[in-house]
């Protein structure tokens, strides 16, 4: 009977690993901009809900704890890595994007490169923003503090250079 | 929590989500908004792959969900703890079925080595070079090339327990009340406070202790390291064997940055350097080897290093990238 019991229960929890994991992937990688440490946040936060499962009831609620879960574990995550000074070192380390550079030409595909060029014809607040969020990996209160704007800002500005990529790169996508 | 139906999704929110911006209902929002409708899911799509092709740091990378579930699923079915929770269960036959059980769970757990039960949310890898690094107990790693540690899920609040492939010089913050657990293989290397090396390779795990006390344990079978012996599981007949005062700092030298050559060949020279400094060394010359030379360095540049072997044995060096050729005109 635990058997079949253990069954139910497994085959209820690989459903919602199917319906969340690569969301919750996707999300993580937002934040940590790891692809292996998404996977390891996510794996834990699996193994978290198979522990909890007993207690969530109802699809709403499952998926706000994933989504919750995978949050705090991914700040966690981040706040440890900074102590250990080892976050960023990727982002610190980048260049510049915009310097001519063959290697990186090499590469980089053609939408890559189309991208390079539109960016140039950003506005300059916008393309600035753009950079430091994408390029420098900066959170969006360290931007509106260096540049002494609101977050508000930020996410207008981002929002823009999305439509302006989409809108000159149509035809690329 | 809930996702929020009045949540407006457009590029606006979706960059803030590609950010790394969106709190968990903002993301949870967007994820359901893309299952609603196919040029929803699209749109996202649009801004994600513009994002991820602008320059910038790591592009991302779907993973093998079916992999990552397998990996999962094992973890789950090694501990097999189902939930029984919300079901009742009566009656004495229930009552002693589960005793037995909790019986048997509590015998395997003692007997098994823990490390299906650990969770481990953190990791550190050194690939080409060695890294050194603080864990939040405050005690001290540096890890070998190509050598990974995992670090338990909240570690230092439920416990202190890490696991090792490849190499690492640990120097363990001592907490009397919480032991610091290494899983290398299938052997538990447990310490309460104490410096020692760790090298996990094909054949064997290898412990050796500069200080303090460690046990090497795996199910029933133990035995204690103590400092200035080597304590070493061989994995193809399972068994401990003790070294008493047969300690080799060198063999820890890319942590230490120290190296001891009392009498010491150069052939041996060779592996420690090798060893400390990540560089491949080769004696061009047979008769080489066998030169020996007494000397001490304390993190020492390998130039430095260089020059003083060179003109102590009276041969000469020369460098080409990571590999070094030792040489003696004449012979």
């Amino acid at each position: 009977m635990q058997d079949k019991y253990y069954k139910n229960q497994m085959a209820e929890y690989c459903r919602l690993f199917h319906a969340y994991y690569a969301k919750l992937h996707r999300y993580a990688f937002t934040m940590l901009k790891e692809n292996s440490a998404a996977e390891d946040i996510v794996q834990t936060v699996f193994l978290k809900l198979w522990e909890k499962k007993g207690q969530l009831l109802g699809e709403e609620k499952v998926g706000s704890y994933l989504y919750k879960s995978t949050y705090n574990l991914s700040l966690n995550y981040i706040r440890d890595s900074k102590t250990r000074g080892k976050h960023k070192q990727d982002a610190a380390q980048a260049i510049d994007p915009l310097v001519d550079n063959t290697h990186d030409k090499i590469l980089a595909t053609d939408l890559s490169l189309r991208i390079r060029g539109v960016m140039e014809e950003l506005p300059p607040q916008c393309r600035l923003i753009f950079l430091k969020s994408r390029v420098e990996g900066k959170k969006y209160a360290e931007i509106a503090s260096e540049l002494n704007i609101s977050v508000k800002t930020i996410e207008v500005q981002i929002g823009k250079a999305l439509k302006v990529f989409r809108e000159k790169l149509k035809d690329y996508l | 929590m809930r996702h929020d139906s009045d949540i407006q999704i457009d590029l606006q929110l979706i960059g803030k989500y590609l950010a790394g911006e969106a709190s968990p209902e903002e993301a949870f929002s967007i994820d359901v908004w893309r299952g609603k409708a196919p040029e929803n899911n699209e749109l996202f799509e649009v801004a994600a792959r513009l994002w991820d092709e602008a320059p910038g740091g790591e592009i991302y990378r779907r993973p093998h969900q079916i992999d990552e579930w397998l990996k999962l699923k094992e973890i789950i079915e090694k501990e097999r703890k189902p939930f029984i929770g919300r079901r009742l269960y009566t009656g004495w036959k229930v009552a002693a079925a589960l005793i037995v059980l909790m019986g048997f769970a509590i015998f395997f757990y003692l007997m098994q080595p823990h490390t299906a039960s650990v969770m481990y949310s953190e990791r550190i890898d050194a690939k080409t070079m060695a890294v050194k690094d603080t864990l939040r107990d405050s005690s001290v790693v540096v890890l070998f090339p190509q050598s990974r540690l995992r670090i338990q899920d909240r570690f230092a609040q439920t416990g202190r327990k890490v696991r090792l492939e490849g190499q690492g010089y640990f120097s363990v913050k001592r907490m009397s009340d919480s032991p610091f657990t290494i899983y290398a293989d299938s052997i538990e290397i447990i310490v309460l406070g104490t410096v020692f090396n760790v090298k996990n390779d094909v054949k064997k795990v290898t412990v050796s202790v500069e200080s303090g006390i460690v046990k090497m344990k795996k199910n029933a079978k133990s035995i204690v390291v103590t400092a200035g012996s080597s304590g070493v599981f061989y994995k193809s007949n399972d068994r401990f064997v003790l070294y008493r005062d047969s300690l080799d700092r060198n063999s820890y030298g890319y942590a230490t940055r120290s190296l001891y050559f009392y009498s010491t060949s150069l052939a041996h020279v060779k592996e420690a350097l090798e060893n400390t400094y990540g560089v491949r060394v080769i004696l061009e010359n047979k008769a080489l080897d066998s030169l020996r030379i007494n000397t001490q360095f304390n993190d020492r540049s390998l130039d430095y290093v260089l020059k003083v072997i060179s003109a102590s044995l009276d041969i000469q060096y020369r460098r080409k990238d990571d590999t070094i050729y030792f040489f003696k005109n004449g012979l």
